[in-house]
């Protein structure tokens, strides 16, 4: 179990990781224009922009921007720096809305949908300047299985599926539009960006970390430390499989909620089929609760049967994340729907918190500098491989 | 107290809605974490044998809090609370996981971009 890299056959690797690329300021701005400034980075749902004239306000920090995300008239998902051409004043001022074109409050400056300069006020003083050529600095977007991606990059050096690989395919069939969002929740946390990534991308911490909630749902007698399902490396991204407990014994009312619940967070479905999104749970293990896909740099896509979840890591500085995580399940039929799904939450918070628990701590003690590298078994691989693709984008100048 | 009584059925539940039938997620986490254990217990052992009941009657009404007459939206909230409390209690006969360097109200609820 776990002995092997799905994807290509290839043995786990323990190792070691160093200690600077999570501590050191110079790192940290490096990253943001290597990285963050060339990767494909996640920003929304295509649900949150379902109709012409929807748009929304991202804050990304990491690239010191506003992205105004919005669906044009030929239904086409578009984004922009949030930023008037004319004197760089904040165009959109709403969070989110419905509108035929953006003005900027200071001079009144119109923008379409398109981005498209539409109205120049006192136009005749502009002798220099055709407003026909001119639009909004927009940023590549294109969306995946509804999942809304921006690239920062002028000129990209892969398209959003060629910098997806062999993750293209995998969710094919995964009924995320027939999903809702169930709950959202975040938080400013006070450690670098990978460190919070780190805490949810292995297994191994959870008979420990969460010893008081999923603890004996992941892992039982036959499993004692919560060793992975199976594991895949795609690019520069991978995909693990977490292993469930099928000797688990719910409590009473974790019983009636997931028994109630068309969404519950386990048990899986019974027998995972083939008609299933051939990348969820791709052995087919009977043992599995739930997937965490890590889509370098800061997107964790985590599917189970009928539900999944996303995590995003923004960095703020080198020691600040904001953490944001999501849950999307079946819409509740009725008001006892709802109420079951409720309890759902209420464990997700309390996992959330745990994993959140030592990430501050960890910084903190870091940062002296006493430790220069860090030691990961086999099932640790994956923080591995993310600072192995990591190192790969901070050796290419720009 | 409240004037509103709950729907017909559970009228022995009525001495729970002061405090627990609360409109959002967010009030009912902080009530959990700032519940003693006695008000915990009581209301654990009387709600949870009544539970099945409670969501067989919310199978009538859509999943949305506000479409619900006034007091059948507080039995939802008061099952919403059963919900809040029932994990932890279960596990542990505590209000909260022991995750001090994480404290609960921590978490942010509301939209981004909300001023605080």
């Amino acid at each position: 179990m776990g002995k092997v890299d799905f994807a290509t056959g290839a043995p786990l690797r323990s190792g070691t990781a160093p200690v600077r690329p999570y501590i050191d300021a110079d790192y940290y701005e490096t990253e943001r224009e290597r990285v963050f400034g060339r990767c494909w980075l996640n920003l929304a749902r295509e649900e949150e922009l379902a109709k012409s004239g929807d748009y929304l306000v991202k804050d990304l920090e990491v690239l010191k921007t506003q992205v105004l995300l919005v669906r044009g008239d030929d239904l086409q998902i578009r984004a922009f720096h949030n930023v008037c051409l004319h004197r760089g004043n904040r165009l959109a001022r709403d969070r989110c809305g419905n509108s035929r074109g953006f003005m900027c409050n200071f001079h009144g400056w119109v923008y379409d949908t398109k981005g498209q300069l539409r109205e120049l006020p006192d136009r005749d003083q502009f002798p220099h300047l055709d407003p026909e050529t001119i639009a909004l600095k927009s940023l590549a977007c294109r969306v995946w299985n509804g999942f809304v991606f921006v690239n920062a990059d002028p000129e990209p050096s892969k398209s959003l599926v060629e910098f997806l690989g062999d993750m293209n395919g995998a969710f094919d069939g995964f009924p995320f539009a027939d999903m809702q969002l169930t709950a959202f929740y975040h938080a400013e946390v006070n450690a670098n960006w990978k460190l919070v990534g780190d805490a949810l991308q292995e297994a191994y911490h959870a008979p420990i970390l969460h010893r008081q909630t999923v603890a004996d749902a992941v892992a039982g007698p036959d499993n004692p430390h919560c060793h992975l399902a199976s594991m895949r490396l795609h690019g520069d991204h991978h995909g693990l499989s977490v292993h469930g407990n099928l000797h688990h014994q719910p409590t009473p009312i974790e019983q009636i909620a997931f028994d109630y619940s068309a969404s519950p967070i386990y048990p899986a479905p019974a027998a995972p089929s083939d008609s299933q999104a051939p990348g969820v749970n791709p052995r087919r293990e009977k043992a599995w609760i739930f997937d965490i896909n890590v889509l370098f740099p800061n997107f964790h896509l985590d599917p189970s049967g009928t539900w999944y979840g996303t995590y995003h890591l923004w960095p703020l500085a080198v020691d600040r994340t904001r953490w944001e995580f999501r849950i999307y399940m079946s819409p509740p039929k009725n008001a006892g729907d709802m109420v079951a799904q409720e309890y759902t939450k209420v464990f997700g918070r309390f996992v959330q918190r745990e994993d959140l628990s030592t990430v501050e701590a960890t910084h903190e003690m870091l940062r002296s500098g006493a430790l220069t590298e860090l030691h990961l078994s086999a099932q640790e691989m994956p923080l591995l491989h993310s600072l192995e693709v990591l190192e790969a984008y901070m050796q290419k100048p720009s | 107290m409240s004037m509103i009584n709950l729907p017909q059925g559970f009228e022995d539940l009525q001495r729970f809605v002061d405090k627990w039938s609360l409109a959002t997620e967010q009030e009912r986490m902080l009530m959990r974490v700032h519940s003693s254990m006695d008000d915990i217990s009581d209301f654990y052992k009387t709600l949870s044998p009544r539970i099945e009941q409670m969501l067989a009657h919310l199978e009538q009404f859509p999943a949305e809090l506000n479409a619900l007459p006034v007091a059948d939206q507080q039995l939802a909230t008061l099952a919403l609370s059963f919900m809040e409390c029932s994990r932890i209690f279960e596990m542990w006969g505590a209000q909260d996981v022991h995750c001090a360097n994480f404290p609960p109200e921590r978490l942010d609820f509301a939209p981004l971009g909300t001023p605080a």
